[in-house]
C-alpha cells in the first residue's frame, strides 16, 4: 500500500483507532474515550521514562562513573549522591534528606527564571512601551508616524487600562460598600475592553489550534480511506 | 532528750508546753494533775541536796530517772514509758494474787513516813495541818519540814493523791518488801485493791526508784530491832487502843468541821488522813463505842471511802509509835474495810454534810472523790466489830475474793491515764456504783455545764457547726473504700465538679445584609466539601442534539473540500513573518548547522507538524545541519518523527548524523536550558543513541549557542517560548531565533516580535503562517489538503458563534419583556 510497511499500517491502525475512540466523545463519555486518554497518558509516561534512563540517567551519570577516570568519577559523584537524596524523597522517613537536594533545584530554577524574567522580558518591554512615543524611534518606523503614534497611544491606553482594572483599592461609599474612585473605575472599564479582545484573540487562537488538529485528524482519515479503497 | 524531757505534753491537745506551766498554752487544759502519785510526792519531799543538777529538767522527772539508772536491773523498759499499759493486764492478776500472799504475810507492817508524807502534803500549812502534824509530834513522828519547801502544785498533788485509794503507801512494802513489818491485816483487803491499782498505775522503773529511795531514806524511821512492831498480830487478836481515842476523837471532830470549808470553797481538798484520825476511834469503837458515838460527829462509814481510811489507818508511825508507848493498835481491821466501802461516794450524806454543799439527794459526789478511784465491795458490814472474829475472818474471806475479782477489774480500767483513753476515775466510780447497782452519774448529777475555755476545744462542733448536711446530700458512696457509705464528702469541692456550662448570648450586632452574606459565606464552605452527584443526563437532550450537530457540521465543512478536491479559498498574501523567516533560511549554506527545538506536545502536532515541516522542507533544501534539541521529554521524539514526515511528503532523504543530529532532551527545566545555552557541549554531550554528538563535522564549529547560523523554536506554550527568549538572549549574538508557534501563542509572543528592537526575529504562527511560508518555498501541498477545510471549518466556526450569540440575544431581549422572568437570565 504505497509502500508503506507493516509498521507504519499497524501504526496507522492503532492512530485510527485511537481517533475514532476520542470522536466518540461527541457522543458523550464513555469507556472508549476513557481508554483513549489512558493510552495516551500511560504511553507518554513510559516513553519519559526509558528516554530519562537511555538519554540521561546512563549515559550521563552511570557511564561516567563506571567508565570514567578518577576525576571524572569524583565529578559526577556528588551529583550521583544527590539524585540519591532526591530518590529518598518517596520515603516520608527519608524524605529530608531529599529536602536539601529540592532544596537546591528549586533555589536554582526560581534565581534563573527570576533573572531571565527580569532580563529578557521586564526590561525589554518597558523599553519598548516607552519607545512607542519616541518621536525620534517613530519616525525610523515604515508606517506613517500618525499610525505608529496611534499604535503607541492606543497599546499606552489599552496596558494603563487594564491595570487600573485589577487596581481593588477603594474606599466605602454609599451603604458602607466598598467603591473605587470615578477616573479609575472609568480606566478599569476601558481595561475591561482590552482585557475582553485579549481573550477573544486567545480565544480565537485556540480555535485555530483546535480546527487545524480536526482537520490534520480528518485529512488522517480520509488517506487511510483512500489508502484502503487503493 | 534533755529538752524534750523538759515540755510537757498536753493531755489535750498534745502540743509541748514548757515544763513550768501549769495549764496548756494552747488550749488552756490542765497539764499538772491535781493530785500527785506518791512517787511524785515523795520526789517532792526528798531534800534538795541530793537532786543532782540536770539542766532544765524538772526535779521530781529528774530524780526519778536517775533512781530508774540505779534500779536498771530490775527495770527493762525504762525508756519505753508506755510499757506498763503494756503489760499491766498480763501482770494484774499475778499481782493481785501475790498481793494477798504477801499482805497476810505482811500485815502489820507499820507504814513508813511516806505515808505520812503523803498525807501532809497541803497547798498550804494551815492551822489546822499544824494541829495534825502536833498531832503526828506527839506519836513522835518527824515533822516534815520539807513542806515548806516544796512547790504549792506539788503539794496540792500530793494532798490530791493522799485521797486516793490507790496511793496507799503500802503497795511498795507489801510488794517489793515483804520482810519489812507487816501491816495490820485489818486493812489488808482495802489496801489490796488500792495496793493492786496503784501498782498498776506507775511503770516498773518509776516503782523501782521508788523503793531504792525509800530504802534509803525511810527505812531508819523505822526500828529494825523491833521485830514485834514488824510483825502485826491479826487483827482480831491486837488490843484496841484505850488511850488517844479522846485526843483523836476531838481531833476528827475538828478536821471534819474544817473539812467541809474546803469542799465548798473548792480550793485544795482536806486531807483524808486528819479525817481518819477522828473517825479512827469510831470505826474501832468496840470499846469505847459510846465515847465515840459522842465524839465522833456523823457515822464515818458515810463521810470517807475506804481509800482515805486505809490511808489513815496505815499512817506511818502511828503503829510504830502505839507499840513503842506500849499501846496497842486499835483493833479497827475487821471494820475498816467496812468503813472504807463506806467511804465511796457518799450515797446518803449526813444533814451536817448536805449542809456543807452536798445536794440533798446525796447523790452527788465531790469531784475528787467521784475521781477517786472508788473501793471496790461496798457491802456495809459497819456492824461487825472487832469481838465477831469469825465473822471478821469470814468477810476477809469474801472480802478477798471480790477484791480479786473487783481488782482485776479496777486494775484493768486503772492503767490508761486519763488523756490516753479518755476514761477518768469517775469512770472507774461509774462502775463501781454500777457494780452496787447504784444510780449512774448521769442519773444522779445535773447535766453539768461546760466550761468557757473548754467550748473552743469542742473539735466536732467547732467544725460541724453551721453545715447542714440535706437528704439529698446522703447519698451513697457508690465505689471506692467508702462504697455503700452514707453521707460520704464529695471528692472534689462542689465547684470542681463537672457541670453543664452556662449559656450567654453572644449575639453579634450585625446587619441583616452582613447576616446574609454569612450565611452565603457559610452556604458554600458547607457545600464545597458536599459529594454533588452528576445530573443524570438524557441520552438524548437539546445539549446532545446540539453538540451533534455543531460535530457534523463542522465535519462536513472540513471534509467537503477534501472530497471535492478542488481550491474553494484561495492562497493566502506571503506574510511578512514567514518572508523574513524564508529569507533567514536562504542565508543558510549547505552544513551550517541549525539548531531547531522542537518543544510541543503530540496534540499540537496537528497544526505545528505542517508549520515545521514546511520550514524543514526550506532547511533541507538548503542542505543545513539540523540539530535537534527539546525542553520536553516528548520532543525529541516529535523531532524524529518531523523528519521523518517531511522526509517522506517533501521528498527529502535526511539521515541521521549525516544531515541532522538529535541531541535529545534538555533536563532542568530553566536552568539546564541556561545550562545549554552557556554550554551546549557540556550540557548535552550525547545525542539521543547515545554518541557523541560534538564529534560530528558539521558541529565542530560549534562551541556556543550563538555559533549556530540560526535557532528555531518550535512550540505551542508560551511560557517554554518565553523561557527560550530569557535564557538564550544574552548568547545568541547575531544569530536569528525563529518561532514557530500555535495560532493560541501567537498573541502572547506578539509583543517580543512586533517592536523596533524585537526580541524574536521571525514568528510563525498556526496553519496560516505555514501556508505563507510555503509561498516563499513555492510548496503548495498545506494549502491544497488543509487550507480549504482549514477556511470552510473556520467560517463555520465564526457563523455558529454568531448564530449562538444572536439567539442568546434574543433570548436575553425575550426574557426582558417578560416580567417573570427577569430575574432568572441565563443562556441557551
Amino acid at each position: 500500500m504505497n509502500g508503506l510497511g507493516l509498521a507504519d499500517l499497524i501504526g496507522i491502525l492503532v492512530g485510527l483507532a485511537v481517533t475514532l475512540m476520542t470522536f466518540s466523545y461527541l457522543i458523550g463519555d464513555n469507556l472508549f474515550f476513557r481508554i483513549a486518554i489512558h493510552v495516551f497518558v500511560g504511553v507518554s509516561a513510559g516513553f519519559v521514562i526509558v528516554l530519562a534512563w537511555y538519554s540521561i540517567i546512563w549515559p550521563q551519570l552511570v557511564v561516567p562513573l563506571i567508565a570514567g577516570d578518577l576525576s571524572t568519577r569524583l565529578a559526577w559523584l556528588l551529583p550521583g549522591i544527590l539524585a540519591l537524596l532526591l530518590i529518598l524523597r518517596a520515603s516520608p522517613r527519608f524524605a529530608a534528606l531529599g529536602g536539601i537536594v529540592v532544596s537546591f533545584l528549586v533555589g536554582v530554577g526560581a534565581a534563573t527564571a527570576v533573572g531571565g524574567a527580569v532580563v529578557g522580558t521586564v526590561f525589554p518591554q518597558i523599553n519598548q512601551a516607552a519607545s512607542v512615543l519616541d518621536l525620534s524611534s517613530v519616525a525610523q518606523q515604515p508606517s506613517s508616524i500618525w499610525t505608529t503614534l496611534f499604535n503607541g497611544i492606543l497599546m499606552l491606553a489599552g496596558t494603563i487600562s487594564t491595570l487600573a482594572f485589577f487596581h481593588f483599592g477603594a474606599r466605602s461609599g454609599t451603604q458602607n460598600l466598598p467603591r473605587r474612585q470615578a477616573w479609575i473605575e472609568v480606566l478599569a472599564t476601558v481595561g475591561q475592553v482590552f482585557i475582553a479582545i485579549t481573550f477573544g484573540a486567545l480565544y480565537a487562537g485556540i480555535l485555530q489550534t483546535t480546527l487545524a488538529a480536526f482537520v490534520e485528524r480528518v485529512e488522517f482519515l480520509m488517506n487511510f480511506i483512500a489508502v484502503l479503497l487503493g | 532528750m534533755v529538752a524534750e524531757m523538759d515540755d510537757v505534753r498536753c493531755p489535750m491537745c498534745g502540743r509541748l508546753n514548757p515544763a513550768h506551766l501549769e495549764v496548756c498554752q494552747y488550749c488552756e487544759a490542765r497539764l499538772k494533775p491535781l493530785r500527785l502519785s506518791p512517787e511524785e510526792q515523795e520526789e517532792n519531799e526528798a531534800p534538795e541536796e541530793i537532786r543532782p543538777d540536770t539542766g532544765g529538767v524538772t526535779d521530781w522527772l529528774r530524780s526519778l530517772a536517775q533512781e530508774g539508772e540505779e534500779a536498771a536491773s530490775r527495770s527493762t523498759s525504762e525508756d519505753d514509758s508506755l510499757d506498763w499499759l503494756k503489760e499491766l493486764k498480763g501482770e494484774q492478776e499475778i499481782e493481785a494474787e501475790d498481793f494477798f500472799e504477801r499482805l497476810d504475810s505482811t500485815i502489820g507492817e507499820p507504814d513508813t513516813q511516806d505515808w505520812s508524807d503523803r498525807i501532809g502534803g497541803r497547798e498550804e500549812p494551815l492551822d489546822e495541818e499544824r494541829k495534825i502534824e502536833n498531832l503526828f509530834d506527839e506519836r513522835a513522828l518527824p515533822p516534815r519540814e520539807e513542806d515548806e519547801t516544796q512547790p504549792e502544785w506539788l503539794l496540792e498533788m500530793r494532798a490530791s493523791y493522799a485521797e486516793s485509794p490507790l496511793e496507799a503507801p503500802i503497795e511498795e512494802e507489801c510488794e517489793e518488801s515483804p520482810g519489812e513489818p507487816p501491816l495490820p491485816q485489818a486493812f489488808a483487803t482495802e489496801d489490796a485493791a488500792a495496793l493492786q491499782s496503784a501498782e498498776a498505775a506507775y511503770p516498773d522503773w518509776y516503782l523501782d526508784s521508788k523503793e531504792a529511795k525509800e530504802a534509803e531514806e525511810e527505812q531508819p524511821s523505822i526500828a529494825p530491832e523491833d521485830e514485834e512492831a514488824k510483825h502485826i498480830l491479826p487483827i482480831t487478836e491486837q488490843p484496841l487502843p484505850e488511850e488517844g481515842f479522846e485526843g483523836r476523837e476531838e481531833e476528827a471532830e475538828w478536821v471534819l468541821e474544817e473539812w467541809i470549808p474546803y469542799e465548798e470553797e473548792g480550793t485544795a481538798e482536806p486531807s483524808l488522813s486528819e479525817e481518819f484520825q477522828a473517825s479512827q476511834p469510831q470505826a474501832s469503837g468496840a470499846v469505847e463505842e459510846s465515847k465515840l458515838e459522842e465524839a465522833s460527829p456523823p457515822p464515818l462509814e458515810e463521810v470517807f471511802d475506804a481509800s482515805t481510811l486505809a490511808e489513815d489507818v496505815f499512817a506511818p508511825g502511828e503503829g510504830e509509835a502505839k507499840q513503842a508507848t506500849g499501846e496497842e493498835l486499835p483493833s479497827e481491821p475487821s471494820a475498816a474495810p467496812e468503813v472504807e466501802q463506806t467511804g465511796l461516794p457518799s450515797i446518803e450524806l449526813p444533814d451536817w454534810l448536805l449542809d456543807s454543799g452536798v445536794s440533798e439527794n446525796g447523790l452527788e459526789v465531790p469531784d475528787w472523790l467521784l475521781s477517786a478511784p472508788q473501793p471496790l465491795d461496798v457491802a456495809a458490814p459497819l456492824e461487825l466489830s472487832v469481838e465477831e472474829p469469825e465473822a471478821v475472818a469470814k468477810i476477809e474471806a469474801e472480802e478477798r475474793e471480790e477484791f480479786l475479782e473487783a481488782g482485776l477489774s479496777e486494775i484493768e480500767a486503772q492503767p490508761s491515764p486519763d488523756w490516753l483513753e479518755g476514761t477518768g476515775e469517775g469512770v472507774q466510780a461509774e462502775q463501781l456504783l454500777e457494780k452496787e447497782g447504784l444510780p449512774g452519774p448521769e442519773e444522779r448529777l445535773e447535766q453539768a455545764e461546760i466550761p468557757a475555755w473548754l467550748k473552743p476545744m469542742q473539735p466536732i462542733e467547732s467544725v460541724t457547726k453551721g453545715i447542714v448536711i440535706e437528704e439529698d446530700d446522703a447519698r451513697v458512696e457508690p465505689a471506692g473504700p467508702l462504697a455503700g457509705l452514707k453521707g460520704v464528702l464529695p471528692a472534689e469541692p462542689e465547684i470542681a465538679l463537672p457541670r453543664e456550662p452556662s449559656a450567654y448570648n453572644l449575639k453579634l450586632q450585625v446587619t441583616e445584609r452582613q447576616q446574609a452574606h454569612a450565611q452565603t459565606l457559610k452556604k458554600l464552605i458547607e457545600e464545597e466539601g458536599l459529594v454533588k452527584p452528576l445530573p443524570q443526563e438524557a441520552f438524548v437532550s437539546p445539549q446532545h442534539i446540539l453538540r451533534l450537530f455543531i460535530a457534523f457540521s463542522l465535519f462536513l465543512a472540513i471534509l467537503f473540500p477534501m472530497v471535492m478536491s478542488f481550491p474553494m479559498v484561495e492562497r493566502p498574501p506571503l506574510s511578512e513573518s514567514a518572508l523574513a523567516a524564508s529569507q533567514i533560511v536562504n542565508r543558510l549554506s549547505e552544513g551550517d548547522p541549525v539548531l531547531v527545538v522542537v518543544d510541543y506536545q503530540a496534540g499540537y502536532a496537528g497544526e505545528l507538524d505542517a508549520v515545521v515541516s514546511s520550514v524543514f522542507d526550506h532547511l533541507m533544501i538548503r542542505g543545513a545541519f539540523i540539530t535537534l534539541v527539546s525542553t520536553s521529554p516528548l520532543g525529541a521524539l516529535q523531532a524524529e518523527r518531523l523528519i521523518a514526515t517531511t522526509n517522506r511528503n517533501y521528498q527529502h532523504d535526511y539521515r541521521r548524523e549525516a544531515h541532522y543530529l538529535n541531541l535529545g532532551y534538555i533536563p532542568g527545566g530553566t536552568a539546564g536550558l541556561r545550562s545549554f545555552a552557556e554550554q551546549p557541549r557540556l550540557t548535552l554531550p550525547l545525542t539521543i543513541e547515545g554518541t557523541m554528538a560534538w564529534s560530528i563535522q558539521a558541529l565542530a564549529s560549534v562551541n556556543q549557542l550563538s555559533d549556530f547560523r540560526a535557532i528555531i523554536v518550535a512550540t505551542e506554550a508560551s511560557e517554554i517560548a518565553r523561557a527560550w527568549i530569557e535564557q538564550t538572549q544574552a548568547h545568541l549574538g547575531a544569530t536569528p531565533l525563529l518561532f514557530v508557534v500555535g495560532a493560541q501563542t501567537q498573541p502572547s509572543l506578539l509583543p517580543y516580535a512586533q517592536q523596533p528592537l524585537p526580541q524574536i526575529t521571525v514568528l510563525l504562527s498556526g496553519l496560516s503562517g505555514g501556508v505563507s511560508y510555503e509561498q516563499a518555498t513555492g510548496r503548495t501541498k498545506i494549502y491544497d489538503n488543509r487550507w480549504a477545510s482549514f477556511s470552510l471549518g473556520g467560517i463555520l466556526i465564526i457563523s455558529l458563534i454568531l448564530i449562538g450569540s444572536v439567539a442568546n440575544l434574543i433570548a436575553a431581549l425575550f426574557r426582558a419583556n417578560t416580567p417573570g422572568k427577569k430575574a432568572e437570565g441565563g443562556s441557551l
